[in-house]
């Protein structure tokens, strides 16, 4: 029987997602700038993935952020998971190999993860004019920046699992 | 015959199970989980600083040999003038200790300097902090001081083995006590918003009615040994305006931080030596 690797795939292409935006929040901070882009951790996974194997990647995908932040632990990990209910909910009417589709439903979810944070983390006693300012600007900017990759990463990430032989994109779209 | 589940309520009752089950998972448990996570992902930062380091290596050495002779003659001259500087400061230190000797009072906690890189910056709007490359192995614990050539940096939020990670003073959350230069009377310092392509600011409360600041003429604010954090006269930032509190009692004020603040690239944590941890006091949340 042949391993099916994808689980592990899809993993290592978020961990490499990872490393890479955290370096570009690096570069972005002098310019006091955040690019909050959590959804490609998930739309992938919520797309072309199984269940148990999409919520595996939103759990640990989750935590792994979570260690590293002063946020609760969990926190990421239960809004990917609800964001990916959300996913859940309208994929079938969605064609996964449109590039529009994927973008719409990649900023529809990072907008509800974006909210979902905000909501869990609390404006910490800051002055609500110049928390909202600075985080509508942080929205707009990851949603310019995603509207622009959301359905190349989607694509690049189905083309690494063909490497692996992995035709993931011919399969049926099943739970 | 059985009802089949309809295809939407899977997830949500999957999303109910996951939380259920880490509800009763113990603090003990979810606390071990976060450290293994954390520990498993240094290294990795650790490396990408490094690789950055050597970047910034062979870029220098593609300078030109007039440079280096250039650079080497500044630092000679920045050497002789910090020399001098250091003996002005050791007779001063003399000075301090006589006094305190004479006067009978408690004598200045003193600190070794731990320098560490940056290896990596978080500056959303939820939060901003920085992750340095020296933790508890190397001494580093919670609650201590980090500063820069500029002044503070901010707090050491949480030291990890290899890591640790600092509230930066730009951070919402970070509240100390403070003083303006030259005027002794304490004020409550809280990071405040930082809007992009801005320098970063915080803002100051508790002011005496009778302090008077412009934009003109900005005041330094320096750090106030009552927090118990940071050592007295280390640079928060400058005080560019002064308004009435709500309260009408006190006034509050606009600080401004130094610009590069956001970029710095190498801190020093302050460790003191008598290996007493700083401890919490009511100033911070």
């Amino acid at each position: 029987m042949k391993t099916d690797y994808r689980l592990i795939v899809v993993l290592a292409v978020n961990a490499i997602l990872y490393v890479f935006l955290s370096q570009v929040n690096g570069l972005l901070a002098p310019l006091a700038l955040h690019l909050s882009i959590p959804v490609v951790y998930l739309v992938f996974s919520a797309l072309y993935l199984k269940m148990s194997h999409a919520c595996a990647v939103a759990v640990l995908s989750g935590l792994t952020i979570d260690a590293a932040l002063p946020v609760a632990f969990g926190c990421h990990s239960l809004l990917f998971v609800l964001a990916y209910a959300l996913i859940i909910s309208i994929r079938l009417r969605l064609r996964r190999e449109n590039a529009y589709h994927v973008t719409f439903l990649s900023l529809g979810a990072n907008f509800f993860i974006f909210a979902g944070l905000t909501l869990l983390t609390g404006f910490q006693g800051a002055p609500m004019g110049s928390s909202l300012l600075r985080l509508l600007i942080d929205l707009i900017f990851s949603q310019l920046v995603l509207a622009v990759v959301a359905a190349s990463v989607v694509a690049a990430q189905r083309r690494i699992l063909q490497i692996f032989q992995i035709d993931i994109a011919s399969e049926l779209q099943t739970l | 015959m059985a009802k089949k589940l309809p295809y939407s309520a899977k997830p949500i009752l999957l999303l109910a199970g996951l939380l259920i089950v880490w509800w009763l998972v113990p603090a003990v448990v979810k606390s071990l989980v976060r450290l293994s996570f954390y520990e498993f992902q240094a290294p990795v930062w650790t490396v990408a600083s490094g690789l950055r380091d050597l970047q910034d290596y062979w870029a220098k050495r593609s300078h030109s040999k007039h440079d280096l002779i250039e650079a080497g003659r500044d630092l000679a001259r920045l050497n002789s003038a910090w020399l001098l500087r250091v003996q002005e400061n050791e007779n001063l230190r003399a000075e301090v200790a006589r006094l305190e000797k004479m006067l009978e009072l408690p004598s200045h906690p003193e600190y070794r300097y731990e320098e560490a890189r940056v290896i990596r910056r978080e500056m959303s709007s939820w939060w901003q902090q920085l992750v340095i490359r020296k933790g508890a192995r190397d001494g580093v614990r919670a609650r201590m001081a980090v500063v820069y050539s500029g002044g503070v940096v901010g707090r050491i939020k949480q030291a990890h083995l290899y890591t640790s990670t600092v509230e930066l003073v730009s951070s919402s959350t970070f509240r100390v006590a403070a003083h303006l230069e030259n005027d002794e009377r304490p004020v409550t310092y809280q990071g405040g918003i930082n809007l992009p392509f801005h320098p970063p600011r915080g803002e100051i409360f508790n002011v005496q009615p009778d302090v008077v600041v412009s934009a003109l003429a900005p005041r330094r604010l320096v750090s106030s040994r009552l927090g118990g954090v940071f050592p007295d006269g280390l640079t928060l930032g400058w005080v560019e305006r002064i308004t009435p509190s709500p309260d009408g009692l006190f006034q509050r004020g606009r600080v401004r931080l130094k610009s590069n603040l956001l970029k710095v690239k190498e801190v020093a944590v302050l460790i003191p030596l008598d290996g007493e941890l700083p401890q919490p006091t009511g100033e911070e949340p």
